[in-house]
């Protein structure tokens, strides 16, 4: 028998890889074909975030490329001022955060745009989703979205008779000292800066009411997460919190005793996304990530893991999910922001925080 | 002169001969040859201190002395430090900050004392486990120290819900007080206190209690006349480590305090990690460990006239 030539066999192998990246192109693109041994460092939130992504993410990702996904975790701040602190150097390839952090990682020059003919994507993704435009023109995006969720009220049914109808209840004499809020250095404060000031009678010009406003507030803890006020909604010192519903989901699967409302001038949309890191190698890679994040197999996978909207039009949910994700009708009940004026005044409004209405919340 | 001086060498006792004034010299050398020997021990620690310490220290004093997205000035200057003092609440944050230090320092301190002298006393297996439990918080870290009193706290949790439910008390509000940040620091704390104490205590030599007995010293006179003086350096030292621990103290204040009981650091983590704020951050830094070093310096000199050289 005739032994294959170096010439020939190197020719069959690369055909050979070229038919398989061929095999797994997505609407036209072709899976940029990296080999194993590469690995693509993911910047994302962990627990149930990183294991939804890794399920559902990872093996289509690896199927088509050859390459495998590596995690770092944490919350979002660490994970921001990671990049800017590595901004030489970055060790992460995307990142995973609020649209507004994409919109200032952009600003900082630690995220770069993706291009939209690398996204096959792209053109079924809802509107309101695509809400971190790029600074190099329109054959760029700043980010991708990954999910929706809205922040709302949580209560304890069984202590908190009168109804929850409006934002404004929470500042009801009956939960002073009872209820749980976003610290001020949470990723919704604009929004409810913004909110509280329109409750007073305020607006995005005058937002000086809404700092009166917050300080008027009583609560019990602030916080970041549930998990920040798990112990005391249990022993029954808080009987109510603003919180994202995701969250208050999982609660309810852990037989806490809660439920939530959307309130009567909208919950608050919080769209999460996907940005490339800046100076990494693996821009094509990177950008396939981005692409497999919208695919709408994937969109379903992560929203019955994380109970998130999918921000893919063509996502196919069961209906038991479907009732928990804020897709189709529940859109309406929500209040979608533009986040890049958020993105300029939030360490302005950090600070009238601190200086305004945190010397009232320690004085109770 | 002797063998082995050579002409206008420096003799010693006045004239001495050259077989005393040799050994003498032997001894300087040996003496230089100790100090050369312990340079070079110390030389790797004091490099890794250097790296790991004062560079990083550096990089934050060059960063508070730059303009920032709050204060957009032209060059270096010393205007984030000047914003951090002349904000009231920046400056309660400050004073809350070495508040809760000395507190816990005071608390701490004696209730160490006490079981760095009782653990002496107690042998065997019970010695070993009282040892395990009072340093128990060191094992596991400040993090399950601090979820434990998460979970313990609250008005109507299983500490204060029973007394609740029967009437005795009503709920009491401490998660999200300083008392909560206090009761956790004491706790991780004193196995600091305790471990350091209990060396100190142990060095003093047994034959000065059985001296002072021979005079006819009771228990609280030798505890007074020796115990207590011979232990002051150690008390000083705990008290510095206590301070400064408590001081520094992060996930206490973090969980326990919360964002409306904000100290020095929690208020870094915040400029850093929400608004991004570095040279605001590093202003804040340094003025933490400038505090710091004022205030164990004056607890240095307080302590000075009583501790016996």
């Amino acid at each position: 028998m005739k032994k294959l030539s170096r010439r020939k066999a190197l020719r069959f192998f690369g055909a050979a890889a070229a038919g398989t990246g061929t095999l797994f192109a997505r609407g036209g693109i072709a899976a940029p074909v990296v080999g194993k041994g590469t690995v693509l460092t993911v910047s994302t939130w962990g627990g149930v975030t990183q294991d939804a992504i890794a399920a559902h993410a990872g093996p289509e990702f690896t199927r088509a490329t050859g390459a495998t996904l590596a995690f770092d975790i944490g919350a979002q701040g660490p994970r921001y001022s990671k990049l800017l602190a590595q901004r030489a150097s970055p060790a992460s390839d995307v990142f995973f955060g609020s649209d507004e952090s994409l919109i200032s990682g952009l600003k900082a020059g630690i995220l770069t745009p993706a291009r939209r003919k690398s996204l096959s994507n792209l053109g079924d993704v809802e509107k309101w989703a695509l809400t971190v435009p790029s600074p190099d023109g329109d054959d760029t995006i700043g980010g991708v979205p990954y999910g929706l969720i809205a922040y709302v009220v949580g209560y304890n049914p069984d202590k908190v008779k009168a109804p929850i109808t409006s934002w404004n209840d929470l500042w009801r004499p009956e939960f002073a000292g009872k209820i749980f809020f976003a610290s001020p250095f949470h990723s919704m404060m604009p929004e409810l800066v913004l909110l509280a000031a329109e409750l007073a009678g305020g607006s995005m010009n005058n937002v000086d009411p809404g700092f009166k406003k917050l300080a008027e507030l009583r609560p019990a803890k602030l916080g970041f997460t549930w998990t920040d006020w798990a112990a005391l909604y249990q022993s029954g010192d808080i009987i109510a919190a603003t919180e994202f519903d995701c969250y208050l989901d999982v609660m309810k699967n852990q037989n806490y005793p809660i439920q939530y409302v959307v309130p009567k001038e909208k919950g608050l949309a919080c769209i999460d996304g996907v940005g490339i890191v800046k100076g990494r190698p693996n821009l094509e890679l990177a950008e396939f990530f981005l692409d497999t994040i919208l695919d709408a197999k994937v969109q379903a996978g992560l929203s019955q893991d994380l109970y998130q909207g999918p921000i893919n039009a063509k996502t196919d949910l069961p209906a038991e999910i479907k009732a928990k994700c804020n897709c189709g009708a529940n859109i309406a009940d929500l209040r979608f922001f533009d986040p890049a004026p958020f993105a300029a005044l939030r360490p302005h409004w950090s600070e009238r925080m601190n200086t305004e209405v945190l010397p009232n919340w320690s004085a109770r | 002169m002797g063998k082995g001086l050579k002409a206008g060498e420096i003799t010693y006792g006045g004239g001495q001969s050259a077989a005393v004034a040799m050994p003498v010299r032997k001894g300087l050398r040996r003496k230089r040859q100790s100090l050369d020997a312990t340079a070079l021990l110390l030389a790797p620690c004091l490099a890794l201190l250097l790296l790991c310490l004062g560079l990083p220290l550096i990089v934050i004093l060059v960063s508070s002395f730059q303009p920032n997205v709050l204060l957009q000035r032209d060059g270096p200057g010393f205007y984030n430090y000047e914003y951090l003092v002349a904000q009231r609440y920046y400056v309660v944050v400050l004073v809350r900050s070495i508040r809760l230090a000395v507190l816990a320092t005071l608390v701490t301190l004696p209730l160490g004392y006490a079981a760095a002298m009782l653990l002496p006393r107690l042998s065997g297996r019970i010695g070993n486990l009282a040892t395990m439990g009072l340093t128990f918080p060191i094992l596991a870290g400040p993090l399950v120290v601090i979820l434990g009193w998460m979970a313990l706290l609250p008005g109507r949790g299983p500490l204060f819900g029973p007394l609740v439910a029967w009437g005795v008390i009503t709920p009491p509000r401490i998660i999200g007080t300083e008392t909560a940040v206090l009761i956790s620091l004491v706790h991780f704390l004193l196995p600091f206190a305790i471990l350091t104490l209990y060396t100190t205590i142990k060095q003093i030599p047994r034959e000065l209690y059985e001296a002072a007995e021979s005079l006819g010293a009771g228990s609280v006179r030798a505890f007074r006349d020796v115990t207590l003086p011979l232990s002051l350096p150690g008390v000083l030292s705990t008290a510095i480590i206590l301070f400064s621990l408590g001081a520094s103290s992060y996930i206490s204040p973090h969980y326990l305090g919360g964002a409306a009981e904000l100290t020095l650091t929690t208020l870094i983590a915040q400029f850093i990690l929400a608004t991004y704020n570095s040279p605001l951050a590093g202003a804040a830094a340094i003025l933490l460990l400038m505090v710091m070093l004022v205030s164990i310096v004056g607890l240095i000199l307080a302590f000075r006239p009583f501790i016996r050289p």
